[in-house]
């Protein structure tokens, strides 16, 4: 029996959140009013009790020892082949990933409450957020590919929900439209993947396909080891779907404009749900990755241009949260760059760092935003660090974790990817992650001192309600002291670089490398912020242009305007009278026609129907006497 | 005896005639009138063609068409008439009330 208590506690994880959604919807739906106390009690105590039973799911699961469980409560699709079921699996990885979920969910929920106080919308803020969490435990949980893909595209549709929250404002609703078809690009090659992962297979079960493609495709080291074949292809297609959730090159351009959602949608959709989905997808099939070389170096690659791509353009950011959302697209890169060097727990690892330190930075701006009476333009800050300690201090720890100063979370993790990429003899991309490494201490610090030092510009106006501090200091302590490593990262993956590894005497001097090279980043920003170089405009610095370029994010919105959108909006406009519709058109022109012809005979004048009856009697009677 | 061929082109004229009365005459009582001179015209090959078979049916066939041709003047007629008292004219195309 003991199956069925984990089972049914997994499911109560992923129906909970779902349950107070759906209660809140109906209530909403028949406008019963229901006080905020009550939205509170409901949305938050759901989420809350969802955390503590994965607590309890942490306790039972450490029984199997790192073994997976998976449990099928009901058949979902029985036709020939083709067997889904609703089914969860539960291993090591997803266990991490549903403690992320809930766990950060659920202070993000508590933030909320003093965050949204004053919103009209108040419960459909919840409802969002409830249900938001619900698809993503599904998405994680789930034990074939198209209850993830139900997951995926619901994660996707909340997404959009939230960050076109404040749909008052027309540039929010462009914002969300924008995240929708952005990912909606990478969910299509998420679903060609899975189709045609069944069609090759015959399975749409995870572990059932890995299986198969492991005994189908081996890896054979003869053979041109960048060959692309049909694992390549479908691992390629999963990285594309991964890419378009995760915020990655070339489609990561929806994530900075996300930020028009509530502050805690950003906190939301960045650390704990949606950005993640993607790492989770890549680490879920890390078996299916493995016999594709071509399709590890994709995914390294395209870790390595978003790294350096994102953190140069936070470089110059003046938008608090624009600012934060890049940083998100390059420690996600981060995350890609160790997955493609096959340090599938390092990724994992990191990622659950950067929930914290993400969450708790995405957190304390919106809690300086709200304090601040929405100015988000860190050139209006400054001197901020005595009216705001407590803030402050959740700040520096934030960026201290982000730009990975020795012994804070984000050290040990991004530390981790390093020695693996090490490891894994890819020295190339090692060089672009202490040099992403060392931008990303600049613009942490940065933002920073902006914010924090110098002469004091702005007062902040309302005190931080508990509710608000609570998440942030639990969330301050998880930062700091998160990276102390868990033991159950250690099983997360057999094969692969193995976690905490020997610290060898060569790779000593390295290791100082990474500790120095974020805090020589610190120091020169400390040196430029001290000569007041820092500036809002673009004539002021050397390169102005390529400043403005960084600014845009590379211009790549630009260049995927001028790529796709402008030629389509063309073709729409050349295609405004509906080529193919002229066709079927056609057959009513020509009876139009026709019609109009025969009218003109009745005319109406007596003398033209005698001559007509006249005419055709002459007719019918030549034809008789002629053709006889 | 008159020759046959004769009579038949005599009634093939008269008809004709007919025709062009109905055709080109725009006042209805001239139309009227043209339809009895083709009525006549085949009244008169009727009675030809009698005579020539030396059978009485043509004879008949001709006192039939004379009361048809009859009975058609008087409700013809009476139609004309009211079609004056109403639209004050007896032109055929202004009277194309039905085209619309």
């Amino acid at each position: 029996m003991q199956d069925h208590y984990l089972a049914n506690l997994l499911m109560l994880v992923v129906l909970l959140p779902l349950f107070s959604a759906c209660l809140l919807m109906l209530s909403a739906l028949f406008s019963v009013k229901l006080s905020k106390t009550s939205v509170t009690l409901l949305a938050v105590g759901c989420m809350a009790l969802a955390a503590i039973l994965v607590l309890l799911v942490g306790i039972e699961y450490s029984d199997y020892a790192g073994q997976s469980f998976s449990y099928r409560y009901a058949n979902w699709i029985e036709i020939g082949q083709l067997r889904l079921s609703f089914g969860f699996y539960l291993d090591p990885l997803s266990l991490v990933m549903i403690a992320i979920v809930t766990g950060v969910g659920f202070l993000i929920h508590l933030f909320s409450i003093g965050f949204m106080q004053q919103d009209a919308d108040f419960q459909r803020f919840f409802i969002y957020l409830n249900l938001f969490i619900s698809a993503m435990l599904t998405l994680v949980l789930a034990d074939n590919l198209l209850l993830l893909f139900l997951g995926w595209e619901g994660v996707g549709l909340c997404s959009y929900l939230l960050i076109g929250f404040w749909h008052q404002q027309p540039a929010n609703i462009l914002a969300a439209n924008k995240a929708f078809i952005m990912t909606r690009i990478g969910d299509a090659a998420l679903a060609i993947a899975l189709l045609l992962l069944f069609l090759l297979l015959g399975s749409l079960n995870i572990q059932e396909i890995q299986l198969k493609a492991v005994q189908l495709w081996p890896l054979d080291d003869n053979a041109s080891q960048y060959r692309l074949d049909w694992v390549s292809i479908c691992a390629l297609l999963l990285l594309a779907g991964a890419i378009g959730k995760s915020g990655q090159f070339p489609l990561h351009t929806w994530l900075p404009d996300a930020m028009a959602g509530p502050t805690p949608v950003s906190a939301l959709i960045h650390a704990a749900t949606m950005v993640t989905a993607g790492v989770y997808l890549i680490a879920r099939f890390y078996q299916l990755f493995n016999l594709s070389p071509l399709a590890m170096l994709a995914v390294a690659s395209i870790g390595a241009i978003t790294l350096i791509l994102a953190a140069t353009a936070a470089l110059v950011q003046s938008d608090l949260k624009r600012i934060l959302a890049y940083s998100t697209i390059s420690q996600i890169g981060y995350m890609f760059l160790a997955l493609g060097a096959g340090a599938y727990s390092a990724a994992v690892f990191h990622l659950m760092t950067h929930a914290f330190f993400k969450a708790l930075l995405f957190l304390s701006a919106g809690a300086l935003v709200y304090s601040l009476g929405h100015q988000q333009n860190i050139f209006r800050m400054g001197g901020l660090a005595k009216k705001t300690p407590f803030i402050c201090a959740c700040f520096l720890a934030g960026c201290a974790a982000l730009s990975a100063l020795p012994f804070m979370s984000g050290y040990f993790s991004k530390d981790f990817i390093l020695e693996s990429l090490l490891q894994q003899q890819m020295y190339g991309f090692w060089a672009i992650a202490i040099i992403g490494a060392f931008i990303t201490a600049f613009y942490s610090f940065r933002l920073f001192f902006l914010i924090f030092c110098g002469d004091c510009q702005l007062n902040p106006d309302k005190k931080l309600p508990t509710s608000m501090i609570i998440p942030l200091a639990l969330l301050l302590l998880l930062s700091v002291f998160g990276g102390i490593m868990p033991a159950v990262l250690n099983v997360l993956f057999e094969g692969g670089p193995a976690l905490l590894a020997s610290v060898t005497n060569d790779s000593l001097a390295l290791h100082l490398l990474t500790i120095a090279t974020p805090i020589s980043a610190v120091l020169l920003c400390w040196l430029i912020f001290r000569k007041h170089s820092f500036s809002e405009r673009f004539n002021s610095s050397l390169t102005p242009r390529f400043k403005y370029l960084l600014f845009m994010g590379w211009g790549i919105d630009r260049l995927q305007e001028k790529i796709f959108t402008q030629p389509f909006i063309r073709l729409c406009q050349a295609n405004k009278n509906d080529f193919i519709d002229r066709l079927s058109q056609l057959l009513s022109h020509i009876s139009q026609y026709g019609h109009r012809q025969l009218q003109r005979l009745q005319n109406g004048k007596l003398r033209w129907y005698a001559a007509s009856l006249i005419l055709s009697a002459i007719v019918a009677l030549l034809s008789i006497v002629l053709l006889r | 005896m008159i020759n046959p061929q004769s009579v038949v082109l005599f009634s093939l004229a008269l008809f004709c005639i007919g025709i062009y009365g109905v055709l080109v005459r725009r006042n209805l009582l001239f139309i009227l009138i043209s339809i009895e001179i083709m009525l006549n015209a085949v009244a008169v090959l009727f009675i030809a063609a009698g005579s020539y078979h030396d059978h009485v049916d043509g004879q008949l066939m001709y006192l039939f068409i004379l009361t048809l041709a009859a009975s058609e003047v008087a409700v013809g007629l009476g139609l004309i008439i009211q079609m004056y008292r109403r639209s004050l004219s007896l032109d055929v195309d202004q009277l194309s009330h039905l085209h619309d």
